[in-house]
């Protein structure tokens, strides 16, 4: 009888201590999504003199995607000072997508595309500086930093 | 001869009796205090949707004029109306008329606030802790008193069991099948029988129900039911990673490619390439997504809260094939993850039925009339059961049957066992009761006689 009790104590505790965790690929045994992605390249710096090659990757689990259903960019000023562009890519093939624009105005700019392939729809949006920020810009850059954590060294 | 072994038969059945008797009168003893506690704030639970319909009215009712206003507009004025608060989530409102809702935290505390998603006027705010049916739900799950509180409704929840298995054999006519006093009380009897019968006779009516709801209510449980979930997540059977345990994906786009958020007090000190990058696409995108893919309407969003996190939508309305866990990319808007109910594991689909069954949601009203019934029940069987004891008790001592070891009875022995094998926290707590009973109460007089030990 002794034995028996005690086989069952070492074996719950056992059980307790050996707690389970989760397998860090559990996922994979469980629906997966396609898995689309977008690289938009700019160039470092911009200017509002030249006109601005802009290129979008497209891959598939890393393989470039050449046929989409639907591809189209829309670029906006922060500010709002002037009207949304919108252009459609070209397609260069190897899953490479171009567009060439210009920028009349400096400040701080969003793009944002719009890709749909078979199932799955994207959004990928990046923000980039023509010329020099504004005031304004950098005011908008920085309103998610609480008030006390701001920096005050331009009282000096 | 024949009558002999007759009688050593008779002797065993009686002794196995006690043996039962003896467990059913101690669990009895201590678990029926929580059990009146589980069903009272169960069934007050079971009717929060009509509770907070109408003690909230004025939060959650609006009436839709117009055009709804975008929800990143809305989130603008929450935040110009509580500089200092971080919002957590969205929940835009599952119908016309409902309120949207901002969940945010504030001086370490969570609240929601309501706002007419049509004026953009605010409803108000609701402190999480000051929520009512917050506190039964803390009640019903943890005795308001955090993880020992888990711990002691898992236990008292697991001992039930204990109690509906001894309950049962007891019940169980030994000589020949008869129905009065089995299946329906008899009235007529002495009061010694009705007494007996009055407990009995409607335990074993809601006995089905009664462990339809420890079976349902033990998966979300913190130690057994987290641990159930894991394993039957790894399985690959459970719920997906993340809909209970697990956390969710983390976004996919490198640190080094995300826009940072310059300090620098002057234009000219922003270091733009730094500046420049992958950005958070906008709680507006979100929706149009939720809507995109059908997500259900009572969804709730949850925004990424640093860098690699991501929005998560998730609606767990009243029916279980309705539920929706999705994960989302904060900078290019995809979808990581979409589990919903087709997606769960067989047994993740038996533990979500499980779960709207046991809230009585899942099939409205004649779901909720079912689950107060058994409550109801329950406690009507927890107090005919302390009163039986109450009345049989003798004046020196608890009234506890002298009983054989319990090992003198197989399989007794081996059920218990097992169900200290499957609850490891009862396998525990019978391990600590046979410690006391071993080393405390057999080594004290006076313990012993009123332990009957």
């Amino acid at each position: 009888m002794n034995r028996l009790l005690s086989t069952s104590i070492l074996f719950t505790l056992f059980i307790l201590l050996s707690g389970c965790t989760l397998n860090s690929n559990v996922a994979q045994l469980y629906k997966q999504e396609p898995n689309l992605d977008a690289e938009i390249t700019l160039d470092d710096s911009i200017s509002t003199k030249e006109e601005q090659t802009i290129e979008i990757l497209l891959t598939k689990d890393g393989n470039p995607v050449d046929q989409v259903d639907n591809i189209h960019v829309e670029i906006w000023k922060q500010d709002g000072s002037i009207p949304t562009i919108h252009k459609i890519p070209d397609n260069r093939g190897n899953g490479k997508y171009q567009l060439t624009t210009s920028f009349s105005s400096e400040g701080l700019y969003f793009i944002k595309a719009h890709i749909k392939h078979q199932d799955s729809e994207i959004i990928p949006k990046q923000q980039f500086i023509v010329g020099e920020l504004s005031d304004n810009d950098l005011e908008y850059l920085q309103k998610d930093i609480p008030e006390q954590e701001r920096s005050h060294d331009h009282h000096h | 001869m024949l009558s002999s072994k007759n009688r050593q038969q008779k002797q065993k059945q009686a002794s196995n009796y006690k043996l039962f008797w003896r467990w059913h009168f101690y669990a009895g003893l201590i678990i029926s205090p929580f059990l009146l506690i589980l069903a009272i704030t169960g069934s007050i639970y079971l009717f929060k949707p009509q509770i907070e319909q109408i003690i909230y009215q004025d939060y959650y009712e609006v009436t839709p004029e117009g055009d709804r206003i975008p929800p990143s507009q809305l989130m603008e004025k929450v935040k110009n109306e509580y500089p200092n608060a971080v919002i957590t989530a969205y929940r835009p409102g599952e119908d016309a008329t409902r309120s949207s809702e901002f969940h945010i935290t504030m001086d370490d505390q969570s609240s929601t606030i309501f706002i007419d998603p049509y004026s953009g006027k605010s409803l108000g705010k609701l402190n999480n802790e000051d929520r009512i049916m917050d506190k039964i739900e803390e009640f019903h799950g943890e005795l308001m008193a955090g993880t020992l509180g888990d711990r002691i409704v898992e236990l008292a929840a697991c001992w039930a069991i204990i109690l509906i298995v001894t309950g049962l054999y007891m019940w169980f006519p030994r000589n020949k099948l008869r129905i009065s006093g089995v299946l329906v009380p008899r009235l007529t009897s002495k009061k010694r029988i009705l007494r007996r019968d009055l407990h009995v006779v409607p335990a074993f009516w809601i006995t089905a129900g009664m462990l339809f709801l420890i079976l349902t209510g033990l998966p979300w449980s913190g130690f057994w039911g987290t641990n159930f979930q894991t394993v039957t997540t790894n399985l690959g059977n459970g719920y997906p990673p993340s809909v209970w345990v697990g956390n969710a994906p983390t976004s996919q786009i490198e640190t080094k490619d995300i826009a940072e958020v310059p300090w620098a007090a002057e234009t000219l000190d922003v270091p733009k390439s730094d500046i420049q990058g992958r950005v958070p696409v906008s709680i507006d995108d979100i929706v149009a997504i939720a809507d995109r893919e059908g997500v259900h309407s009572s969804y709730t969003l949850y925004l990424p809260q640093e860098n690699t996190g991501v929005y998560t939508l998730s609606a767990f309305p009243p029916k279980a094939q309705d539920e929706i866990t999705m994960h989302i990319d904060q900078y290019s808007g995809k979808v990581l993850a979409d589990y919903r109910y087709d997606n769960y594991g067989s047994i993740g689909k038996v533990v979500a039925w499980g779960i709207t069954l046991h809230k009585g949601t899942q099939f409205g009203f004649i779901n909720q009339l079912i689950s107060l019934f058994i409550c109801i029940g329950i406690v009507f069987v927890a107090l005919s059961g302390l009163y039986l004891w109450w009345k049989r008790k003798p004046d020196d001592g608890l009234g506890a049957p002298k009983a054989p070891p319990i090992y003198s009875m197989k399989l007794f022995f081996i059920l218990i066992i097992g169900l200290g094998l499957t609850f490891p926290l009862v396998g525990l707590s019978i391990i600590f009761v046979y410690l006391i009973d071993r080393f405390v109460i057999r080594k004290i007089s006076k313990l012993r006689n009123f332990f009957h030990a």
